[in-house]
């Protein structure tokens, strides 16, 4: 079982929100973290790329419309509608959230590179959550057995120890504590590396994850290549000085196909 | 037994006794069960015919009095009966998969229908656990995942070509916030809108055909989704409907093989899988899914276990643990009872049914037996007759409700499938029932060919007498009521007669004596016996008497107390006691009429007080004018009858019917003729031919017991008695005072067989026969009507005459 440890005051957690949606699955899946702890800073992100204001000043830049596939031109005046509108629908969303579950809540409308906007956020907060920008979004299908027996499948990925541990604490909460939605990874070098990463992580859990998988240490792409292998739901990561670099953050954005939930600090649940 | 008319009867003639020692048994404790109704076997003949002919519309009524035995009978008999006949199906409604409005009946081996509809609950439940569990299982999901990944991956691998070429072509694939934009890049950062101006034409033109060109390119693939989309689709539907198939096949063959042999069940089980498959969804689950609100899966939840419902076996009629044909008494025969109903229920503030609500109505249940019904009740009930009747004409159970029927209700509902009817059904009711039915319903003799109709009386013969004790007996064992000895039997049977009005025939009213029996055991067990005894039956009747006799008693006091004028001793001109009974409910009291005469000159007119103003029936109205005819015939048969006479019942103030008074209006007519005193002291009953001929009345009994109260609580004087008609003395079963009285020679009770007869009692004067010169001698009674007769038509001569003289005078005044 993970220990507990003791309670350090509020937490922070913050929700980095791009200009395509409302991000409302990432809202659904964070709802289990705030269920079990109302002394939690909610703080939304919304953050509209320096490049899509760029492209929007472009006269030729068109939009090839992902609803109805058809091609409009793209122009300052009728983006800036759209972004409003967007800010509005992501901060009643988020503030909605909040109010259900009781917990603090700020709200910012940030411009500039995405990258280095997440990074600020991440930085900021105990936990960020975050979409990846998926520009070819694969289409869903849904049926009632998939509706039914679709779970969420969690990945955990751990590099560092010390920052793992908060990581696995998240994904217990995320995860709602059913072990068999969780896949771990963990980076190894040695079979001693393998010895005591089991046992790290099965200390750290309340049951057995539904694997604990060992990815040689070619650091964060190997991590995304088998997340995306196991069409993971969401990523947990350590928010580690690795994963903070803007390259990882700009691979996390292009390459993953599931929201990520970077773990800075969390102790474990407060009781 | 002889009697002379005229002579007073002696007290043997005035009660049929029944010797107990003409039973063999000593109690009823030694008497077997008897179920039959003796004495009705014209009825029973007609009960097993209609129960033989296999042919439409041989349905019987059975016809009588209440408490004649009818339903007795008719349980005993059909269920005699049904137990030799073999068990009819059972029913069952099953969903309509093709159209659920007109759910469909399953026709099954009696006793089968429970066990299929538990065999099907099984099978649900274990689909229920299968399919999730197929589904849920890493095979289907390993499959499943497989057609998403190829389409995620075909699709990427498209997407991953474009983003390369414009990779290649230094063109950034960005996300706008509705889609997607190709943007030029120089230094790895999007061109600025002043710095692509500032590139010269020929790159400017490159760029923007470039963008174009992949924009079209990824417009295109974009377009080809849906239909890979719909291909994936197609593969899972493919795969779920696959494994649902493969899951619900192990328990749904097992029913296939256990039912072979019904062929519709195996039809059934085979669309029902079909259905499963089609709508796999309904087994798993879906309000059970990650992220549905509380609300909603309550709402899911209920919708769900509504829509599992279609599966179940909604069973209509079942036979199981019963042996022959059935035997349905319906009593309360409504519409819907009858008919059967769709039923409805509550679901989120809607009223919905289904075919599981369909309720068998008496019909269903009787369907290949019999069904016992009470005429009067079904013809109460709005459209059950009709309901039944059509059903009946049909052959088939067609169920809708009451509101369908008529036209009220216009919401959907349900149209189940007819079901074949076959059945006897018996009606139980009064003549009138039938005879209106009979007269006023053409259908009605189509499909009730068969009237059973019950006998009020029997012949009191010994073999009737012994049936009846034995049928008391059963009563008794039935009831577990104290047995009776052998002289309680025979005074009950005595009842029976005096019932009956007959001393020759017995009531067939079983519901009269078993009261009097159940009473009789309460006194009995009053008086601390272990037997009832005759001082039991007796106690009994008396006591039914005295409950009942409030109204009686009042009228007998108010006579005595001269408020009702009934005299009792004297003779008075033009004034004779009549005798009248009124019936309140099931009791039943003779008390004496003062009738009164007058009598002047006129033109043959006899009034009836009563008929003008509208008090006297037709029947009594009858009884006048065949007095009227009589005195023309009797007396004056060559003059005019020049008389006018008035007749009324003295202080009557109810209608008054029948013409058992004829005989004592003619009587007081004739004292009001001949100016001759009628004895007060006795009482008339009768009524009178067109001869002077006595007739046979009802009621005697009750007739003569009135007069005597009267008599009796004023002093018997010994002269008193009541004038009957010849014919009546067979009817006579006189109270145990009555005949006492009678014995002792202070009543009288005296048949009479014309009104001569009647006369002389009446007038202590000889009638008179006619010599041959047609004369009446000059003292006798007749012989002073005609002169009165007489001297009416001279003086109405003399009056006409003068009136014709006065006339001649005016006229010849005239011609002067």
């Amino acid at each position: 079982m993970p220990e507990k440890l003791p309670d350090t005051g509020p937490r922070s957690i913050a929700v980095f929100l791009g200009t395509s949606g409302s991000g409302q699955a990432l809202l659904n899946i964070l709802g289990p973290l705030l269920d079990k702890d109302t002394r939690i800073d909610l703080q939304g992100v919304f953050a509209v790329d320096d490049d899509l204001r760029h492209a929007a000043d472009l006269p030729f830049v068109k939009e090839l419309c992902r609803l109805t596939y058809s091609v409009r031109e793209f122009h300052g005046a009728e983006f800036e509608r759209t972004i409003a509108l967007r800010t509005r629908t992501a901060r009643k969303a988020l503030e909605q959230l909040a109010r259900r579950t009781g917990v603090a809540f700020s709200f910012h409308d940030v411009r500039g590179a995405t990258v280095s906007l997440l990074q600020k956020t991440a930085l900021s907060a105990d936990i960020t959550f975050f979409e990846p920008l998926r520009l070819f979004v694969t289409h869903q299908v849904s049926t009632p057995a998939r509706s039914r027996f679709q779970r969420q499948r969690y990945i955990v990925a751990i590099d560092d120890r010390e920052i793992g541990a908060h990581a696995l604490n998240a994904v217990t909460l995320l995860s709602n504590g059913r072990m068999q939605d969780v896949t771990v990874l963990i980076s190894a070098r040695t079979m001693a590396d393998i010895d005591s990463g089991q046992q790290f992580v099965r200390s750290r859990l309340p049951s057995d994850p539904a694997d604990i998988i060992f990815v040689p240490q070619d650091g964060l792409y190997g991590l995304i290549d088998v997340a995306r292998a196991k069409r993971a739901d969401m990523l947990v990561l350590g928010a580690t000085e690795e994963t903070l670099k803007s390259e990882s953050l700009r691979s996390l954005l292009e390459r993953l196909p599931c929201p990520v939930c970077l773990v800075r600090s969390w102790r474990g649940p407060v009781t | 037994m002889g009697f002379k008319s005229g002579n007073p009867l002696p007290a043997q003639a005035l009660y049929r006794r029944c010797d107990p020692e003409q039973f063999a048994f000593k109690t009823t404790q030694s008497l077997e069960k008897f179920s039959k109704i003796p004495g009705q076997d014209r009825a029973v003949e007609a009960i097993h015919l209609a129960t033989e002919i296999d042919i439409e519309g041989y349905n019987v009524f059975v016809l009588g009095r209440p408490g004649s035995g009818r339903h007795t009978f008719v349980r005993e008999f059909l269920k005699g009966k049904a137990a030799e006949q073999p068990a009819p199906s059972d029913w069952c409604y099953v969903y309509n998969f093709d159209d659920p409005r007109q759910p469909l009946a399953l026709k099954l081996p009696a006793g089968v229908s429970k066990e299929f509809r538990v065999d099907i609950e099984h099978a649900i439940q274990d689909a229920q656990t299968v399919i999730p569990a197929a589904f849920e299982s890493e095979d289907f999901q390993a499959q499943q995942e497989a057609i998403t990944d190829e389409f995620k991956d075909r699709q990427e691998k498209e997407f991953q070509v474009i983003g390369k070429e414009a990779q290649k072509r230094s063109i950034s694939v960005i996300q706008t916030p509705a889609g997607i934009a190709f943007l030029p890049m120089q230094d790895n950062e999007v061109i600025k809108s002043d710095d692509f101006d500032k590139l010269p034409e020929d790159q400017q033109k490159q760029i923007r055909k470039d963008i174009d060109d992949l924009t079209a390119r990824l417009q295109r693939l974009m377009r080809s989704i849906p239909k890979h989309a719909r291909e994936m689709r197609r593969k899972i539907r493919q795969l779920e409907h696959d494994v649902a198939s493969l899951a619900v096949t192990g328990p749904l063959d097992e029913l296939k093989t256990k039912y072979q042999h019904i062929p519709v069940v195996v039809e059934h089980l085979e669309r029902m899988q079909a259905d499963i498959v089609e709508n796999v969804g309904l087994f798993l689950g879906a309000a059970e899914g990650a992220g549905v609100p509380a609300q909603v899966k309550q709402v899911m939840h209920s919708r769900e276990d509504s829509a599992l419902r279609r599966y179940a076996i909604s069973v209509l009629v079942d036979r199981s643990g019963r042996e022959g044909a059935p035997v349905v008494f319906e009593d309360k025969p409504s519409f819907s009872e009858l008919i059967g109903k769709i039923e409805y229920e509550a679901e989120f503030g809607t009223m919905v049914t289904s075919f599981n609500l369909i309720r068998a109505g008496a019909l269903h249940k009787a369907n290949g037996g019999y069904l016992v019904l009470d005429a009067a009740k079904v013809l109460a009930y709005p459209q059950a007759w009709e309901g039944l009747k059509r059903a009946i004409k049909s052959a088939e159970l067609r169920i809708r409700s009451l509101g369908d029927d008529i036209g009220f209700v216009s919401t959907v509902s349900l149209e189940p499938q007819p079901i074949p009817l076959e059945l006897k059904v018996v009606l139980i009711g009064e003549r009138i029932h039938y005879y209106l039915l009979d007269r006023y319903d053409p259908e009605f003799s189509e499909l009730f060919k068969i009237a059973a109709d019950f006998e009020d009386q029997v012949p009191r013969s010994e073999e009737n007498v012994e049936h009846r004790a034995r049928l008391l007996a059963t009563v008794i064992r039935q009831e577990n009521l104290r047995h009776m000895d052998r002289a309680a039997v025979a005074r009950l049977i005595e009842e029976s007669a005096r019932h009956a009005g007959d001393n020759e025939r017995l009531s067939t009213d079983i519901r009269q004596a078993s009261d009097l029996l159940r009473e009789a055991h309460y006194w009995a067990g009053h008086n601390g016996k272990e037997l009832i005894g005759v001082s039991d039956v007796q106690q009994a009747i008396d006591s039914q008497v005295r409950r009942a006799s409030r109204y009686m008693d009042q009228m007998q006091t108010e006579i005595i107390r001269d408020t009702l004028v009934v005299e009792t001793s004297g003779a008075r001109i033009g004034q004779v006691n009549g005798l009248a009974v009124t019936q309140l409910g099931g009791f039943m009291f003779g008390r004496p009429q003062r009738i009164t005469a007058t009598v002047s000159l006129g033109s043959g007119d006899v009034v009836d007080i009563e008929r003008e103003v509208d008090l006297g029936g037709p029947l009594h109205s009858k009884g006048i004018l065949i007095l009227t005819g009589f005195l023309k015939s009797h007396y004056v048969k060559d003059q005019p009858l020049s008389m006018s006479a008035s007749l009324v019942f003295e202080q009557s103030y109810g209608g008054v019917d029948g013409d058992s008074a004829s005989a004592g209006e003619m009587c007081v007519l004739a004292s009001a003729l001949a100016e001759v005193p009628i004895k007060q002291s006795l009482a008339v009953t009768g009524s009178v031919d067109q001869y002077g001929r006595v007739q046979a009345i009802g009621g005697v009994n009750h007739k003569i017991e009135g007069f005597f109260d009267i008599c009796e609580k004023r002093g018997l004087s010994g002269d008193q008695g009541v004038l009957i008609p010849a014919a009546n003395v067979k009817h006579l079963m006189l109270r145990e005072d009555v005949i006492e009285a009678v014995d002792s020679g202070k009543f009288h009770v005296y048949p009479v067989d014309h009104v001569d007869r009647c006369l002389e009692l009446l007038t202590g004067l000889p009638s008179g026969e006619r010599d041959a010169d047609g004369q009446f001698p000059e003292d006798s009674l007749n012989h002073k009507i005609c002169a009165r007769l007489t001297g009416l038509a001279e003086k109405r001569r003399a009056f006409a005459g003068a009136g014709l003289k006065q006339v001649d005078d005016t006229d010849a005044g005239k011609t002067s």
